[in-house]
């Protein structure tokens, strides 16, 4: 697996450095009109976009079948694109973290509280498009996938709020925030386990030509 | 001899095209050329045979193994027609990927090859040739010491001299006994010179696997005029077409049908011209 | 040694490899205890198919003008090549003397006979 990663963050490589570019400069950008703090609910899922970039390159030439014939299981194919997708999610997060701190040690008010919240909620968001669209971008039409990216992200605020309101149903939620978003946290997590353990799965059968 | 390669009785059914009970194999230290029309069922035959694509029926053993396994992909070296490798790599970078997936990759080998085709090393793969993508890529079929290269149509579209370039490479390469080839090819031209044994393949069946010197040096084309051919022994025809002016007859034993038929002109056969007849004419 | 082949001509390849190589021995260029190039070697510089070679050389080696040591090649063999001309030569005596029956018989003259032979061995 740690060949084909190599390949695909060489792929990725000019994508990856400007969304870290993107994401610091907007990160100062933004503390003048809101919480930088926010941007940690966006960046990790804006850094995924390489994950789609090498899934049309590797559609592009012939690298899907190639593959194959190489000894690299295809769980590990699979595999590989969702530990691509979890570390680009990290980075962004981490990157975003950069002004968020930068700014704190100059004096600018950052509640670790807040930090933490956006940036469970960024995460699962995250956890939960990928679980929808990585599959959906490597078993179906690539170039789809970038529609099927934004509507899944779509999607996944919406099941947030969902899964937020039930668990509002057994705890109040304004007063245990951070908790009832790490209960949101886990069940992204499960949700893109599972995603994963199904798509490799289905590609074990798939006639790759 | 043991057989590097096998398949029996592939199978595999499509809505309007069938591969059926495909079986021949690749001795150790051969090279078999695959041969047949656009269509026929060598890709699927080669794609079944490496588990890209889910046969019906039928058993693969490559080195005397059932199935394939990593141990056994670690000794493969496949060359797809087209880009086998996205083209924003380098070769260079292509080494550091290759690196991490075979645990035989030798890294020495691949960039004195590279060095041997002048294929600039950090270069994307993007800016090359049709011919430097296809030297690169037998390039690294030949750098993780593989045993067996499978070819799928890898010089189509290439000019004679990178052609030459590339036999050279494949002659190279079964220079050591346990090593062989199987090679996939419209370019019958280049089969006839360096195969061992040709297989035809036609509508998903495969016609025959003989030994190249056989069809080239004993298969003939009889051709005669239809008094002529109604009088033809009818078991010396393999598969005629009647054409405008003559009929045309491939036989087995040109030398024989000669003798035996000395007033008709009995021509040697091309591979082409063997699998035109099968392919236009008739039992 | 050298070796011209082409597979235009109507003469197996073989069979050209063969006949090249027995003349070489022949004519003293290729000397006994010589190496001769591997089979793979030799089909690799022709750009020819290795069974092809092999033919050419399980041949040679039938007629005693080869061996081959395992694990060491092919080798001009020593003995039994005068034998081999011995024998080739009887064939050819057997061959003209029924040649001449015909001509005798059927009143054709030596020259033209000659001629004949002339024409004949000249045209491949």
């Amino acid at each position: 697996m740690k060949g084909v990663l190599l390949k695909d963050l060489y792929i990725a490589k000019s994508n990856i450095l400007v969304t870290v570019v993107s994401l610091v400069v907007l990160g100062f950008g933004l503390s003048f009109l809101l919480e930088t703090s926010a941007l940690l609910v966006l960046a990790p899922v804006a850094s995924t976009t390489a994950v789609f970039i090498s899934i049309t390159s590797d559609a592009a030439s012939k690298w899907n079948k190639n593959v194959i014939t190489m000894p690299v299981s295809r769980g590990q194919i699979i595999g590989e694109k969702f530990v691509f997708y979890l570390l680009l999610a990290v980075l962004g997060l981490i990157t975003a973290l950069i002004p968020c701190l930068i700014l704190g040690a100059f004096g600018v008010d950052m509640p670790l509280h807040s930090l933490c919240l956006y940036g469970s909620i960024g995460i699962s968001a995250t956890l939960l498009a990928g679980g929808i669209s990585l599959p959906c971008a490597y078993l179906f039409d690539p170039e789809k996938s970038q529609i099927v990216f934004m509507m899944s992200f779509m999607a996944s605020t919406g099941i947030i709020v969902g899964i937020v309101l039930l668990t509002n149903l057994f705890i109040p939620v304004k007063e245990n925030i951070l908790f009832a978003f790490n209960i949101v946290l886990a069940i992204s997590a499960v949700w893109f386990f599972i995603s994963y353990r199904v798509a490799v799965k289905v590609y074990q059968k798939r006639d790759i030509t | 001899m043991t057989n590097a390669f096998t398949v029996s009785g592939l199978t595999k059914t499509y809505q309007d095209f069938v591969l059926d009970q495909v079986s021949f194999a690749v001795p150790s230290g051969s090279i078999v050329g695959l041969i047949g029309e656009n269509g026929a069922g060598k890709s699927t035959t080669i794609n079944a045979a490496l588990g890209l694509i889910q046969k019906e029926a039928g058993q693969v053993s490559i080195f005397g193994k059932e199935g394939l396994d990593g141990d056994t992909k670690e000794e493969i070296g496949v060359v797809f027609d087209g880009s086998n490798y996205p083209e924003i790599l380098s070769p260079r970078k292509l080494n550091g990927v290759m690196k991490n997936i075979y645990r035989s990759w030798d890294e020495t080998a691949y960039f004195r090859l590279l060095k041997q085709f002048s294929l600039p090393p950090d270069k994307p793969l993007k800016q090359f040739s049709k011919g430097m993508k296809m030297k690169l890529a037998i390039s690294v079929a030949l750098s993780h010491h593989s045993k067996l290269l499978i070819l799928d149509e890898a010089t189509s579209g290439l000019d004679p001299v990178i052609r030459d370039d590339i036999l050279d490479m494949l002659l190279d390469f079964v220079q050591e006994e346990d090593h062989s080839i199987l090679v996939s090819s419209h370019i019958t031209s280049d089969l006839e010179k360096i195969a061992d044994y040709i297989v035809f393949i036609h509508e998903g069946k495969v016609v025959f696997s003989k030994p190249k010197d056989e069809l080239v040096e004993q298969y003939g084309v009889l051709k005669c005029g239809a008094a002529q051919f109604d009088a033809l022994d009818k078991a010396d025809i393999i598969v005629y077409r009647k054409m405008d002016y003559e009929w045309q007859v491939l036989v087995a034993d040109r030398e024989k049908m000669q003798k035996k038929y000395p007033k008709a002109m009995v021509v040697p056969a091309t591979i082409d011209e063997i699998m035109l007849l099968y392919v236009k004419g008739e039992k | 040694m050298e070796i011209v082949v082409s597979n235009k001509t109507s003469r197996p390849l073989y069979e050209q490899i063969s006949t090249q190589v027995k003349a070489q021995i022949m004519s003293g260029e290729l000397k006994a205890g010589e190496p001769l190039p591997s089979i793979r070697s030799l089909a690799k510089s022709l750009q020819i198919s290795a069974l092809t070679v092999q033919k050419a050389y399980d041949l040679l080696q039938a007629d005693g003008f080869i061996e081959t040591t395992a694990g060491k090649g092919c080798f001009v063999s020593a003995q039994n090549q005068d034998f081999y001309l011995e024998e080739q030569q009887k064939k050819i005596e057997e061959h003209f003397n029924e040649a001449i029956e015909i001509a005798r018989t059927s009143g054709i003259p030596l020259d033209k006979m000659l001629n004949l032979l002339t024409l004949l061995y000249e045209e491949d």
